[in-house]
Parts: structure tokens; C-alpha cells; sequence
């Protein structure tokens, strides 16, 4: 059961865009610890799902609850909105995300995009932000690219400068939305242990990814999406190793 | 040195007032600008058409007509006013329409329309992953727009402001023929007192390339400021 | 002219300010605006053709004074070079008594004379970008084929600028129009001088100067679509597929 414990709870969610619908009922629930991947083909709803959950996207109904604050929504006409953007932004704080593209602020350096929401979000006094923001970046292995600006690192050098972004407004719950799938494959490598580490120091965290080798060794359950559906779910062990659902039997299928 | 036959303190408060209107001129469009620039791109219709409207009209129509009708109109339409509301209230007020004032509303109406088109480009050519990260750090609006928006923005409309504004500051001349004593307006009269046009034009006329050459470093300045982070690309 | 006002005349009986003669007064402002603007665009683009290929040159003797003429012409408010060439020659002493003299007396001549090296210092600059925005390319093919420099610039690099230039050449007409509004402010009775007779004579500038901003909208607007027209006949080569 959800209680205030809960970091993340998210009960039956769904969202249309037009006339299509790509979330037909979804949910998760996050306790502390948990790392929680989201798998399935493009287009299976899972990245919406994860943009849903700190409301980059306005679910068409259903529950979200963080820390056992539900987020508030009034209905329009014809769509639905949050009640309270100020709510919306708060919660927004305590959850950070990890986008695909890094999504790093151009004009500012690497260590200016890390104190820019403790700062100016939080309210934390810039000279502690910046202590703790290199910290951040000695722990991603970016200490020494601190005043370099995004342009002028490589795509894993941007992601992992990303997740020490994340890191500093000291998240409830990480979301990542498949993290690697913009990296060269030998940038992969170095993004996938910061957020193994991360996991193994029991950060609450949920993934969005294709990394089915990450899936298995780090997440403490699976959720398999299809067309906007939990199609199956548990332990990666038995998910992934004795899929019951055919679609995710074709899904885990090697591909030559 | 130049003798201006006793017209040279005047030239200089009509250059001091050139400067001073062009750049209050500036501040209002910059601000007319970005308000009607979020108008347009904004998801309210009426927004929208609004400021189409506005923008469209603005550059079919001459900045001496709209100043004329604004100047001239704008007295007449503020005293209809003030008679309904004296009428009314049985108040006896009169506002008094500031020349200076006027033409600074002017110019702010007409380049505001220019600026919003500038804006307007510039806010599309930001990479929307740079707005959902703010909202997704759960950055306002205000504070959005401010720390993120704004100076990614204005890296693409610096050009297009520059434009603009050397169009605006020319166009400060046209404030002398309704009557606003600006460094033209005193080289016309000057002119016509003594009938030495060169003596007062071409000292006018260098003013101006003055200023531009001044604001052309000032271009710069900012052109370094908001590159930060993309010209130093390895 | 006066049968169409005849016509008219009937409709606006009622209406104290755009009686027949008001509206006389309207339609010849708009023949001088049309006269003034048309033939400074004329002259002022034959003068401009000549200057960008100077400025395009690389011989610095040729581009420099040229560059001057555009740097002062373009850096200042063309009122400016409106009173010096309305004053500048009216105050010459003994004037009146040469061949000269028709110049000073209709402002029309100085306007002329300001306007026509205003947008011919504007123009040149729109060509001298355009020409110099040639690919190297093309040229290059050019003279690979045998064509000799003058050939090379006459049959490829001349075309293909003028027909780049055209959206920004466009929007120069509109803007001359637009600036030759300031001719009112030397006595001549162009559009924006008859609104303001107009609006001194009945003293309501909303209807006076409103009804010249429809005019002024309507002649750009139709520039604007006529040049739209122009361009997608001329630059279809620049259009995919």
C-alpha cells in the first residue's frame, strides 16, 4: 500500500494525444530503493508514462502521488490540467530527470548547469551549491570539464554531466528516459556504471531504457509496456528469463 | 574650431534629446516586442489575431503617418476621454499630451511590431529540450523564461535587434516634424535662420554615425555575451 | 476623374470631411507619392547596378569612395539628406538667375534628388550581398567552361544575384514609399501632405490620417504581392522539387 513512505506511486494513468491513445491504464509504484525499468518497442507508451510522472506530460486521468502528496488536477472542458502549477513545480524538484537528448544548458558551463536549479529553484546559497555541485562532478568523473560548456564535451561526457545535474537537487526519485540511446555505443559504457553505482547506493530510480543487460543486473523489477498496457511485470529473473507474454518472448528475441 | 553662431548649445540638447528619445524608444519596443512576440506564439487565438493584426498594419503604414496619427490623434482621443470621465465626475482634469512622451510611444508601437518579428524567430530557433528541462527542474515560468529562455533567445535576435534598432534611431529624425526639438529640429531652424543648410546638416549627420558607431561596440559587447557557450566549440 | 468624384459625390453628402474636393486633394497627393517614389526607384536602381559592381570589384580605389557614399547614405536619417538637398542649394547666391533655378523652385527636384541616392546607396548594398554570395561554384564552372571573366559575370553571376536579391530589393520599395511620407515636411502636397491638410483644415486627425494609412497599406500590400509573384516566378529554381 501507498503511504507517505512511498516515494512514487502512480495509479492507472491515461493519456491520449488527438485521437490516439498511448497510456490505456498504467501504474507503479516506487519504494525507496527500488530501481524500476520500463521496457517495450517504440511506441508502447514509455516514455509518455515517464514524462507523465513529473507532468512533462498532463495524464488524461489517473493518480500521482509523491510522498504521499497526491497532485491535484482541475477539468476543463475538455482537458484536464494541474490544479496548482506551484505544486506542480515543487514536485517537479524532487524528482529529477535524465532526458535522452542531455537536454544541458547551452550557454552555461558544465558546473553552472548543476547549481542552476539547487540555486535558483532551491534556494540553496550559491557557494554550497558549488561545493556540492563539484562533489557531484568528481563522482561522475568530471571534475576537471567543470567550466567547459556542453558544446565542448562529448555526448557521454554531457549525459554523465546531466546525471550530476540531477543529482543536485537531491531527487526522491531519478527518472531517466533512455539515457544511452543518443551515445556512440563506446560512450555507453561510462553512463551505465555512474547509474549502476547510483543503484547500488539504493538511489529510488526508474528507467526508461533498451539496455536489456542493465535491466537485468540492476532493476528490482520490470515492466514490459505494450500499446499502453502493463503486459507483464516482476523480477527482472523471472521477466526477462520466463517471459509468459509471447509479444515479450518477440521482444527479448535476439536480432540478427 | 566650427562657429555655430550661437546654435551650438542647442545643437547638443537636441543631440543629448536624439539619444535620449532612441533609447527610451528601444526599451519600449524591446518590451512591445517580447510581449506581442509570446502573444503570437502563444495557444490563445485571440492572442494570435490580435497580434497579427497589430504587426501587419504597423509595416503597411509610413512612420510619419503613424506618428502624425498618434500625436495629433492622441490629444484629441485622451481629451474625448477626459471629458466622459469629467462629465462623469464632475471633475475639471486635462492631460496634456508630453511631445516627447508621444514620440516615444510612437516609436515604441511601430518597432515593437519589427522587434516581435525578431522575437519571434528567435524563441523557435531555441531547442525545445532546453525549455522541458527547466520545467522538468521545476523552474516557473518567470524564472524559466529568465535564466533559460531569454539569453538563448537573444544569441539569434541580437542581429535583427541591431537592425532595428539603426532603423529606429533614424526614424528619431521624424520626431522634428511634430515640432519635438531633437538635433534635427534645431538644425532645420539654425538652417533657416543663418541659410547655411552644411554648417548644421553635415555636423547632424555625423552625430548620427556617431552614435551608431558607438552602439555598434556596444553590438559587440552582447554579440560575446550570448555566444557564450556556442562559439567556443572544440 | 471628376465624373468618377460626380459619381461619388452623392454617397458622401453627408459627410462633412471627405467631400469631392478633400478627396481631389487625396487623389493627387497619391499621384505625387506614385510619381516620386516610382522615378527615384528607377534612377536609383540604374545607379545602383553599376556601384555594386564596383564594390564587388576588389579594387580598393573603385570600393572605397563607393563604400563611403552607401556608409553615409544608409548611416543617416534620409531627412537629413532631404534638407540639405532642399536647403543646400536654395541659399546659393545669385541661383535664381541660372538654369538652375527650376531646381529650387519645385521641392519636388531636391526630394527627387535625395530619394534617388538614398535607394541607390540601399540597393547597392542588397546587390553587392548578393553578388558576393555567388558560389564560388558557379563561377568556378564558368570559367571551366571557357567563359571569360566578363562573359562569366554577365551571363551567371549577375543573373543569379538579382534574382536573390529580389526579396530584400522588395522590401526596399516598400520602405521607400513608406520613407518618401518625410516629403511633406519640404511643402510638397504627396499623401501624407494631404492628410495633413486635410486634418488641419477640419481638425479630427483620426479620419484624415487613418484613411491615408488605408491607402499607404493597400499600395503596399500590393507591392508586397506583386513582388511575391515576381520572386515565384524568378527564384523557382531555388524551390525543392
Amino acid at each position: 500500500m501507498a503511504d507517505s513512505e512511498t516515494p512514487l506511486v502512480v495509479r492507472d494513468l491515461h493519456k491520449s494525444f488527438k485521437d490516439v491513445s498511448v497510456l490505456n491504464g498504467v501504474s507503479l509504484e516506487a519504494h525507496e530503493g527500488d530501481v524500476i525499468t520500463l521496457i517495450g518497442a517504440s511506441g508502447s507508451g514509455k516514455s509518455t508514462f515517464l514524462r507523465c510522472m513529473n507532468l512533462l506530460e498532463v495524464p488524461d486521468a489517473g493518480e500521482l502521488i509523491v510522498h504521499g502528496e497526491h497532485v491535484a488536477f482541475k477539468q476543463n472542458k475538455k482537458t484536464r490540467e494541474p490544479a496548482s502549477w506551484k505544486q506542480v513545480e515543487r514536485i517537479r524538484s524532487r524528482l529529477a530527470m535524465v532526458f535522452q537528448g542531455f537536454n544541458l544548458w547551452a550557454h552555461m558551463s558544465l558546473i553552472g548547469n548543476v547549481i542552476e536549479a539547487p540555486v535558483h529553484v532551491l534556494g540553496v546559497p550559491k557557494k554550497q551549491a558549488r561545493e556540492r555541485g563539484m562533489a557531484l562532478l568528481e563522482r561522475v568523473g568530471l571534475a576537471d570539464r567543470a567550466d567547459y560548456f556542453p558544446a565542448q564535451l562529448s555526448g557521454g561526457q554531457q549525459q554523465r554531466g546531466a546525471i550530476a545535474r540531477a543529482l543536485a537537487v537531491d531527487p526522491e526519485v531519478m527518472l531517466f528516459d533512455e539515457p544511452t540511446s543518443a551515445l556512440d555505443p563506446e560512450l555507453v559504457g561510462d553512463v551505465l556504471a555512474v547509474m549502476r553505482e547510483l543503484a547500488d547506493e539504493g538511489r529510488t530510480m526508474v528507467v526508461v531504457t533498451h539496455e536489456m543487460d542493465f535491466a537485468r543486473d540492476v532493476s528490482s523489477q520490470v515492466i514490459y509496456l505494450h500499446e499502453g498496457r502493463v503486459e507483464e511485470t516482476g523480477a527482472p529473473a523471472e521477466v526477462l528469463s520466463r517471459p509468459d507474454s509471447p509479444r515479450l518472448r518477440q521482444f527479448l528475441a535476439p536480432r540478427f | 574650431m566650427l562657429d555655430f553662431q550661437g546654435y551650438g548649445p542647442r545643437l547638443l540638447e537636441g543631440a543629448w534629446l536624439t539619444a535620449e528619445l532612441a533609447l527610451a524608444s528601444l526599451a519600449a519596443a524591446l518590451v512591445i516586442g517580447l510581449v506581442v512576440a509570446s502573444a503570437k506564439s502563444s495557444r490563445s487565438l485571440v492572442a494570435k489575431s490580435v497580434a497579427t493584426f497589430y504587426t501587419t498594419i504597423i509595416r503597411g503604414v509610413p512612420d510619419l503617418v503613424m506618428m502624425m496619427l498618434l500625436f495629433y490623434g492622441g490629444q484629441i482621443g485622451i481629451n474625448m476621454a477626459t471629458d466622459a470621465l469629467n462629465a462623469h465626475l464632475g471633475t475639471d482634469w486635462f492631460i496634456n499630451v508630453n511631445a516627447f512622451a508621444a514620440g516615444v510611444v510612437t516609436l515604441g508601437v511601430i518597432y515593437g511590431a519589427y522587434m516581435s518579428e525578431t522575437f519571434r524567430g528567435a524563441f523557435l530557433a531555441v531547442d525545445a529540450g532546453q525549455m522541458e528541462a527547466a520545467r522538468a527542474y521545476g523552474m516557473s515560468g518567470w524564472l524559466a523564461f529568465r535564466r533559460i529562455r531569454f539569453p538563448l533567445m537573444m544569441r539569434h535576435a541580437l542581429p535583427g535587434i541591431n537592425n532595428n534598432w539603426l532603423v529606429l534611431l533614424k526614424s528619431t529624425a521624424l520626431v522634428s516634424i511634430i515640432g519635438l526639438s531633437d538635433m534635427v529640429y534645431v538644425a532645420d531652424q539654425a538652417t533657416k535662420a543663418t541659410h547655411q543648410p552644411f554648417l548644421f546638416m553635415v555636423p547632424v549627420g555625423l552625430g548620427y554615425l556617431a552614435i551608431t558607431a558607438v552602439s555598434e561596440l556596444v553590438v559587440l559587447g552582447l554579440k560575446r555575451r550570448f555566444d557564450t557557450g556556442f562559439s567556443q566549440a572544440t | 476623374m471628376e465624373q468618377w468624384l460626380a459619381h461619388i459625390a452623392p454617397f458622401l453628402s453627408d459627410n462633412a470631411i471627405f467631400t469631392p474636393s478633400t478627396l481631389a486633394q487625396y487623389w493627387q497627393g497619391l499621384v505625387r507619392t506614385v510619381q516620386l517614389v516610382f522615378i527615384s526607384l528607377v534612377i536609383g536602381l540604374c545607379l545602383a547596378v553599376p556601384m555594386a559592381l564596383g564594390r564587388a570589384s576588389g579594387r580598393a580605389w573603385l570600393n572605397a569612395p563607393i563604400w563611403l557614399f552607401t556608409y553615409v547614405f544608409r548611416g543617416t536619417p534620409l531627412l537629413i539628406q532631404l534638407y540639405v538637398a532642399y536647403y543646400g542649394f536654395a541659399f546659393i547666391d545669385g541661383i535664381q538667375d541660372t538654369r538652375l533655378a527650376f531646381f529650387i523652385n519645385d521641392p519636388v527636384y531636391p526630394a527627387l534628388l535625395a530619394f534617388t541616392l538614398n535607394t541607390a546607396a540601399y540597393t547597392a548594398e542588397i546587390f553587392v550581398g548578393a553578388i558576393r554570395a555567388t558560389s564560388r561554384g558557379e563561377l568556378e564552372a564558368a570559367r571551366a567552361y571557357g567563359m571569360s571573366p566578363i562573359t562569366a559575370y554577365r551571363r551567371i553571376v549577375l543573373p543569379s544575384a538579382f534574382r536573390r536579391a529580389l526579396p530584400a530589393y522588395g522590401n526596399e520599395v516598400i520602405f521607400m514609399l513608406h520613407a518618401s511620407a518625410i516629403a511633406s515636411a519640404v511643402t510638397i502636397t504627396d499623401l501624407t501632405g494631404a492628410a495633413y491638410y486635410v486634418y488641419a483644415r477640419f481638425y479630427s486627425p483620426f479620419p484624415a490620417f487613418i484613411f491615408v494609412a488605408v491607402v499607404y497599406m493597400l499600395l503596399s500590400f500590393a507591392l508586397q504581392g506583386g513582388f511575391k509573384l515576381l520572386e515565384a516566378r524568378m527564384l523557382r529554381h531555388l524551390k525543392p522539387g
